[in-house]
């Protein structure tokens, strides 16, 4: 028998993070964002005999299970392609937000606006290193990639979004 | 944000975290409805597993006595597992059993023309497939022939009985109280039929018949040279290794062997060495009368008393004879009957002329 109060520790410690990062890649919208996550950790329970420590960390491992998820989801409501500026401004845009609203400020947006025009991959990475507070070591094994290799990456990406604030303003 | 410096944008980053994390209500109500999924997902796997489990030896020990039931059978069934092969045992086992389930005669008759028609079939097999000649195989198939002509002489005779054709050797009549005059007729005798040996009227005795004088033809034309041919050669052979060898020291089993095929000769030649110590014989001793033996020494005999009657039996007369002899007690008005039994040594026999004693005349069989 599997043991609940494991997953329930692991649960408590890793939800947040993983929400932050669907929230992000979903255009924080919470609606969307919550039935992601549930979904998540309905996997997650499913799956969790075949959870080994040994193998790796429960972090990672569900981390993967969201990714995958987010792929599946994306790849059906033919999200992957990168929006225009515009249009994911548009769609940003929550009125029934108010946590959201009070939190505006001018920098926020317009640096949350710049992060949705990035392609999925490279916003990948910023939700996981910014968002979600994974190290660079963390990322390079939920994304199975060369931690030297993600770390440049990461810089491309701060110079690149640098780049486009600049560009918007 | 003309001039965002890159630490600028890592502290602008790293405060989106906070914005995105999820509701308390959210998170409450997602951790019951995990934790009434995980009861139900591994209470389920749990139950699966379970099941197996322990359907896990039934299901070995089932596989296991599959496996058995399948080879004894092949070994049982198939004409290519011969003397020699692993599964041999096996099948000679299966055999026995199944002897042993024969339990009639008729049977019997059966189950040992069909166990030497199979060990024919080996021979066969063995000979032509492997280009083995298995003298065992038909030497067994010989005994199984012989014995189930054994078998069906014994059918033969119970039929014989059970139709009344023959008296059966042990008469439960004489045990009876019966009187000799009245024997009871046979089936035979009331049918006004000879009693000769008829032949078997079931017809499933006579298929029997016609089986095993089929199986002993077969055996005969086919194999029986074969044995002999075999038997001769084998013989030869010991000849010639017997006269080959420099020695005749052999294993008690061996001697014994030859002994009984060239017995050896009576008087060994005169300038005999034997070369083995323990054929040379003990000298004996010259005086044959002394005793060697502390046992052979005889006990003197006791010395003789002299004759006295046990009165215990018989009381002893009161008026003895001068002699004082003890004589045996006799009634006078028994010894008239009983002089005639009593042997009296100091008279002469009286010699009777021989008469010839015809046996007593039994009235004729009263038919029932």
């Amino acid at each position: 028998m599997q043991n609940y109060d494991a997953f329930s520790r692991y649960y408590k410690e890793f939800m947040p993070a993983v929400y932050g990062y669907v929230y992000m890649r979903t255009s924080q919208n919470r609606a969307i964002a919550e039935d992601i996550v549930s979904e998540i950790f309905t996997k997650a329970v499913e799956n969790f005999d075949q959870f080994d420590e040994k193998k790796g960390s429960f972090k990672s491992w569900i981390f993967q299970i969201a990714r995958n998820y987010l792929i599946d989801h994306f790849r059906s409501k033919k999200n992957q392609k990168t929006e225009s500026l515009e249009e994911t401004t548009n769609y940003i845009k929550d009125p029934n937000d108010p946590q959201k609203d009070a939190k505006d400020s001018i920098e926020k947006e317009l640096v949350k606006e710049v992060i949705n025009t990035l392609p999925e991959d490279k916003k990948e990475l910023i939700i996981l290193r910014y968002f979600s507070g994974y190290s660079i070591a963390e990322i390079a094994e939920i994304t199975d990639e060369n931690p030297n290799n993600l770390r440049v990456k990461l810089h491309r990406i701060q110079q690149e979004l640098k780049r486009k604030l600049v560009q918007l303003n | 944000m003309k001039n965002i410096t890159d630490k600028k944008l890592e502290s602008i980053l790293k405060n989106f975290s906070s914005e995105a994390k999820p509701e308390k209500m959210f998170m409450r109500s997602l951790e019951k409805k995990l934790q009434k999924q995980f009861a139900e997902t591994y209470s389920q796997k749990q139950s699966f597993f379970s099941r197996f489990f322990k359907l896990k030896l039934q299901f070995a020990s089932a596989l296991v006595v599959i496996f058995f039931t399948s080879t004894t059978i092949y070994a049982y069934s198939s004409d290519t597992v011969v003397n020699g092969d692993l599964l041999y045992p096996l099948k000679l086992g299966t055999e026995k059993v199944e002897g042993l389930l024969a339990i009639t005669p008729e049977r019997k008759v059966e189950y040992y023309n069909k166990m030497a028609d199979r060990r024919m079939e080996e021979f066969t097999h063995l000979e032509q497939k492997r280009n083995r000649i298995d003298k065992p195989t038909l030497k067994e198939a010989k005994r199984l022939i012989e014995l189930s002509e054994k078998e069906f002489t014994i059918l033969e005779h119970q039929i014989e009985i059970q139709s009344g054709e023959i008296q059966p050797e042990i008469d439960i009549r004489s045990k009876t109280e019966m009187t000799p005059e009245f024997v009871a007729p046979t089936k035979a005798e009331m049918r006004d039929e000879p009693l000769i040996m008829q032949e078997p009227k079931n017809k499933r005795i006579i298929k029997v018949k016609e089986k095993i004088e089929n199986t002993r033809e077969h055996f005969e034309e086919k194999f029986e040279p074969r044995l002999e041919e075999l038997e001769k050669l084998e013989r030869e052979m010991m000849k010639e290794i017997t006269q080959d060898l420099p020695f005749n020291n052999f294993s008690p089993d061996i001697q014994d062997m030859i002994d009984a095929q060239y017995p050896p000769p009576q008087q060994p030649p005169q300038n005999f060495k034997p070369n083995n110590i323990n054929n040379l014989k003990q000298p004996e001793p010259q005086n044959s009368d002394f005793p060697t033996n502390i046992q052979d020494i005889q006990q003197p005999p006791p010395p003789q008393q002299p004759y006295q009657p046990d009165t215990t039996d018989f009381p002893i007369q009161p008026e003895m004879n001068d002699s004082k002899q003890p004589q045996p007690f006799k009634a006078p008005h028994l010894q008239e009957q009983i002089s005639p039994n009593v042997i009296n040594y100091d008279k002469e026999p009286q010699t009777q002329p021989f008469q010839e004693q015809t046996p007593q005349q039994f009235p004729p069989k009263k038919h029932l």
